[in-house]
Parts: structure tokens; C-alpha cells; sequence
């Protein structure tokens, strides 16, 4: 054993951003040092990866108690299999199969079988824009905007506010669970249309789709946000 | 700027082709149409932008590191780990 350690959390926000470009370079150290018990090297995956395998371990299971524990599963199987890791894939993707295939196991065991391809085709879900914010057919300029929208610009602070977020949080809960699960993966955890339609098993235009109606919504309950703020200043 | 100028291209269709063209996932012609258009149409403009400042937002979501508890828990984990292996 080493000295004790702190748990003093050295995640940088700047890294995680680009976390779908960490080298080859980079992951052959980590694999190395995790062989090697550094347990700094760990805590670097944990810092970076923990919080997305709970969210993707959550569209699996009940509720995020489960997916806490599936994760921390994952994370033994993680270092169990480490040794064995060949380094054909990422190591980002070899660790989200894990966490996928546990909380799938987890899923069944608690009958919350969902799949993307059993919620039913993706055009049964409701729309994007909606179709007020146009000229309707037959209109000279049927399809224009009936009313043009508004320029953001200088709002910005308004949109990182604490409440703001809250917004945004509470427009994400409330979209189906599939147009969620992709605005999770794509917008919140920065991942590539090419990881979701693999995590997800979905094909690149209904991830498309999904994604675009999701956005439109958390656009929208900003709009009125915003709206009610005009109003509240006013 | 007058609707006849894009009168090929409405506002609707633009708006929800908005993400294949953040994405970048449009074929070059297509793409140049929507550039086109959004020179010409204040509206569709600003749709974009917003849409783009609702994608910053949503990334603000994004969590940096584990509740320190939760790492403490991990590490504690690995401990175990590193220590059974030696163990063995
Ligand atoms: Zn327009």
C-alpha cells in the first residue's frame, strides 16, 4: 500500500470535452498503469466516465440507486478484465459494453425490458416544430415563419443560470425515452453520432430525428423560459 | 429581404433539417441552399442560433467529476482490488 490518499477530485472540465479523442497514446498508459495498480490512473477513468455510465446504466434500470450499483459493478468488471483487455477497441467503448451489458442483465431481472426497437417506429412519436410556428398550407408563403423568431444574442447570461439549467433538466425528463436517452448521450455527454447509433442500435437517421425533436423541445421550454423572465423584468 | 428570394426553400423545411445541417450531415448541395437561405432570412437565422445557444445550455449539464463520496467509494474499490491481487 502506498501513502494514504485523499479523495481530492482532479476531474478537468477541458478534457472531459474531448474525452472521445483520447489517444492511442494515452490509453495504452492508462491500460498500463491500471495493470500496475496506480490507483491515480483509475481515479482518471472514474473522473471522466462515472457519472455517463450511471446515465447510460439508468436507461436500462429503475431508477439511479440501481444504476449507482450496476455501475460500480462495471467498474469491477473493468479492472477484473483488464488484464484481458486486447486493446481492439477503445478502451472508452470495451468499458460502456460493460456497463450496457450489466444494466441490460439488471433490466430483464427487474422485467424493464426496453429496447429501441420495441418502443414502436420512430414516427410515432410526436413531432418537432410544431406546425403553429409556420404559414399554413394554401398562404402565399405557406411554410414561412408565421412569426420570426428572436435573436438570443445578449441573453446568454440569462441561459447559464442556475435556472435555466433547471429548464433544460426538467424538458429533458419529460421527453420520450428514446428522444432522451439520445440528447443525453449526444448533447450532455459530447458522444458521436456514430457511438449513439452503435450504443443504441439505431440507425443514423432515426437518430437524427430523435435527436432533432428533442432539441426542438428543450428549445422551446427555453423559449418560454426566457419569456417569462421578459416578463418578470418588465 | 423578401419571401420570393427563397421561395424554393421554406422556413419549415429549413428548421427541421436544422440538425443534419449542425451535424454537418448534408449533402453539399443541400447545404449550400440552407447557407443561402439563412443569408437571405433574418428568421431561419435566428432559429439557428438558437438552437445552437439550447445546445450550449443543454451542455452545461454535463458533470465533471463523480459527488466525492462516490469517488471515495471507488477508491476504495480499487484498493480492494489492488490488494486481493496481491493477495493471490
Ligand atoms: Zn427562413
Amino acid at each position: 500500500m502506498t501513502e494514504p490518499q485523499s479523495p481530492t477530485p482532479t476531474a478537468t472540465p477541458a478534457a472531459a470535452d474531448t474525452d472521445n479523442g483520447a489517444t492511442d497514446v494515452e490509453q495504452a498508459a492508462l491500460i498500463a498503469a491500471l495493470r500496475a495498480g496506480d490507483e491515480e490512473a483509475f481515479a482518471t477513468l472514474v473522473d471522466r466516465y462515472h457519472e455517463t455510465m450511471v446515465r447510460v446504466a439508468q436507461m436500462y434500470v429503475a431508477d439511479r440507486p440501481t444504476a449507482e450499483e450496476v455501475v460500480q459493478e462495471a467498474w469491477l468488471g473493468v479492472l477484473s478484465g483488464i488484464e484481458r483487455f486486447e486493446g481492439r477497441s477503445a478502451l472508452k467503448t470495451w468499458i460502456f459494453r460493460i456497463v450496457t451489458n450489466r444494466a441490460k442483465t439488471r433490466g430483464k431481472r427487474e422485467k424493464r425490458t426496453i429496447s429501441f426497437s420495441m418502443l414502436g417506429p420512430v414516427d410515432d412519436e410526436k413531432s418537432g416544430e410544431d406546425p403553429g410556428m409556420f404559414l399554413p398550407e394554401g398562404h402565399e408563403w405557406a411554410g414561412a415563419w408565421s412569426a420570426a423568431p428572436e435573436s438570443w444574442i445578449g441573453l446568454e447570461d440569462r441561459l447559464l443560470q442556475h435556472e435555466a439549467r433547471k429548464v433544460v433538466e426538467q424538458a429533458i425528463a419529460e421527453l420520450p425515452e428514446r428522444q432522451r436517452m439520445v440528447i443525453t448521450l449526444r448533447d450532455i455527454d459530447g458522444w458521436s453520432s456514430d457511438e449513439v447509433r452503435n450504443e443504441l442500435a439505431v440507425s443514423q437517421t432515426n437518430q437524427r430525428v430523435l435527436l432533432h425533436r428533442a432539441r426542438v423541445k428543450v428549445r422551446q421550454a427555453l423559449e418560454n423560459y426566457l419569456a417569462r423572465r421578459e416578463g418578470v423584468n418588465a | 429581404m423578401s419571401h420570393e428570394d427563397h421561395d424554393h426553400l421554406r422556413c419549415r423545411k429549413l428548421a427541421e433539417s436544422m440538425t443534419a445541417y449542425i451535424d454537418d450531415d448534408l449533402t453539399p448541395d443541400d447545404r449550400l441552399l440552407i447557407d443561402k437561405h439563412l443569408g437571405e432570412c433574418g428568421g431561419c437565422h435566428n432559429y439557428l442560433d438558437q438552437m445552437q445557444h439550447t445546445i450550449d445550455t443543454i451542455k452545461a449539464l454535463r458533470g465533471s467529476a463523480p459527488a466525492p463520496e462516490t469517488r471515495a467509494k471507488l477508491l476504495g474499490l480499487f484498493r480492494q482490488w489492488k490488494q486481493d491481487r496481491e493477495d493471490c
